[in-house]
């Protein structure tokens, strides 16, 4: 860093100036880094737009099953601030991936797609016209490619080298790329091809997307949204956002909802400016002064459900008191199948709780005395449990 | 919707341990350590007796449509491919611990249809032993090296296809 700070020198012109090389790369590199101190500063890296990895199911001549992937296209931001522009889709490499000679001895390990941008100085045969008598290019080629990890390697991305506030998009002199991940594949190395594709590992480890460093963010229309699909198990979305909205009109509403099929939000909790509070399903929780109530059915052995919002933590430490009443369950039971007319009698033999510890044994006889009658069995008991908050 | 109920199995082979419905079943599922606190009691039916401890990390909570027959006789059932099914072999297995082995026997001189993993949950010592023991396709039984100290455990025996059995059985040097 210089003596004044960092102050970065901006080229200025003036008339009849003979203008060199360094001045217009000056413009350029003072752009490029501006962009980048943006991307960094105000910025979260991630995936902007598209990038998603996407599967065809394939199969060798000996009939071994494997996926082609291929990278949609798309816009990330690495953490140098550096753009990643994957222009047309792109097919994930299985020589790439066999020259990184990241694989283990494990079908069901989850290897990481990563996207790296780099500048390469093209080769003479592709370069732009070379100035006069320098012999040096003309263009640096923006390069983004594919490129995978160990199973480990997500960890690695949380552990990067700071970058300098002044460096320029891609970081320090002589740091490697920083990847941007996309998902993961599974490898075969039998058959040196891809044989799954997934956007998270088995920890749940997904890409990263875009977002906004702030402190405040400021509506100027007077409703201020958030926005998230809905999305299954998996990731993928099912259609529809939840929505959170500050709405500035009828003097300041809080809003929290899911749209419908026409988009429009249908709050499910509403706070007016006022403090009032509307919500259309259940409070649950330890709500001072309240009670809350769980009922149910409960086998032998195990302990009585708590009710919703209501955790063993909040027991321990004396916040809640817990009240449970018990009674045998009565029912069908999975016995042999008797002869028509005959059925299988329930006598309990116990049915109590004990720290919230189901203890319930239940004796069956069939009325014809077949299907090994009687037997003596762990059973189920009704519960009410209640627990009351203190105040 | 269909009513729902919890499922406690035994996470290796699928057997049920416990059952449980929840008529409020707001904040998710819960997982086994909030159902079963440190352990889940199986007991001598007649004596009530506490007979194994199963420690949650051995157990897995699934929600299923609720049954009534699943409610009531919960142990006599075991999860495939998600639905509860009642296994359909005779008998209950049977486990031995002699010669330094642990052996698990298929009832009535049953042949293994396919290879068999089965798990034996032995209780009884200065601490529980967990051990998997496979029985070959065709075969009647299947053993593993164990050594234990001579004396008397009670061994929870799950074999897919056959309901789980409890049993108490002398370890022999």
């Amino acid at each position: 860093m210089s003596a004044d700070g960092g102050a970065a020198a901006r080229p200025t012109f003036y008339e009849g100036q003979i203008i060199a090389a360094a001045d217009l790369n000056g413009i350029v590199d003072n752009a490029r880094i501006a962009l980048a101190q943006h991307e960094r500063g105000l910025h979260l890296p991630g995936i902007a737009s598209g990038l998603k990895l996407s599967g065809t199911d394939r199969h060798t001549n000996s009939g071994a099953k494997y996926v082609d992937v291929v990278a949609s296209p798309g816009l990330a931001v690495d953490r140098t601030g550096r753009h990643l522009v994957l222009a047309a889709s792109a097919r994930l490499s299985e020589d790439t991936f066999d020259a990184l000679s990241v694989a283990i001895n494990d079908k069901a390990a989850w290897y990481p797609v990563f996207l790296i941008g780099r500048d390469e100085v093209p080769s003479a045969a592709t370069a732009a016209p070379i100035a006069c008598g320098t012999g040096a290019p003309t263009r640096m080629n923006e390069v983004t490619e594919l490129t995978f990890g160990g199973v480990e390697a997500v960890a690695d991305l949380e552990s990067q080298p700071a970058i300098d506030v002044t460096a320029p998009p891609g970081g320090n002199v002589g740091d490697d790329p920083s990847p941007v991940l996309l998902g993961f594949v599974q490898w075969d190395s039998s058959i040196r091809h891809f044989t799954a594709v997934a956007l998270k590992n088995d920890d749940g480890v997904g890409p990263a997307y875009v977002g906004v460093r702030a402190d405040e963010v400021r509506a100027q229309s007077g409703l201020l949204a958030l926005r998230s699909p809905k999305i299954d198990d998996k990731g993928n979305p099912v259609g529809g956002n939840v929505v959170v909205e500050l709405d500035g009109a009828d003097d300041g509403n809080l809003r929290f909802g899911t749209e419908n099929a026409s988009g429009e939000v249908v709050p499910v909790l509403t706070v007016t400016s006022k403090g009032d509070l509307t919500v259309t399903g259940k409070i649950s929780g330890a709500i001072g002064g309240g009670v809350q109530i769980q009922t149910g059915q409960a086998f032998d052995g195990m302990l009585l459900p708590l009710p919703a919002g209501i955790t063993d933590a909040q027991m321990s430490a004396g916040n809640i008191t817990v009240q449970a009443h018990v009674s045998p369950h009565y029912g069908n039971p999975a016995l042999q199948t008797l002869a028509a007319g005959n059925y299988w009698q329930m006598t309990p033999l116990e049915c109590r709780v004990v720290d919230r510890r189901v203890y319930c044994r239940v004796r069956w006889v069939s009325t014809n005395g077949a299907g090994g009658s009687p037997i003596v069995m762990p059973g189920a008991c009704d519960y009410t449990v209640m627990a009351f908050t203190a105040k | 919707m269909a009513a729902k109920m919890d499922v406690i199995t035994f996470t290796a082979t699928g057997h049920v341990m416990a059952a449980d419905v929840r008529q409020d079943t707001g904040g998710g599922s819960p997982d086994a350590a909030t159902l079963v606190g440190t352990g889940l009691l199986l007991r001598d039916p007649f004596t009530g007796d506490t007979r194994i401890t199963l420690p949650p990390d051995r157990l897995s909570v699934t929600s299923i449509d609720l049954r009534e027959d699943v409610l009531m006789t919960a142990q006599r059932f075991a999860i495939v491919d998600g639905l509860p099914e009642v296994p359909a072999g005779n008998g209950l297995p049977a486990v031995a611990l002699a010669g330094g082995q642990v052996r698990v026997t298929l009832p009535g001189g049953d042949l293994a249809a396919d290879d068999l993993e089965t798990w034996v949950y032995i209780d009884g010592g200065v601490q529980p032993v967990v051990q998997q023991v496979g029985i070959a396709k065709a075969a009647n039984s299947g053993a593993e090296p164990l050594s234990l100290t001579a004396g008397n455990y009670r061994a929870l025996v799950l074999v897919p296809g056959y309901l789980m059995a409890i049993q108490d059985v002398v370890a022999a040097p």
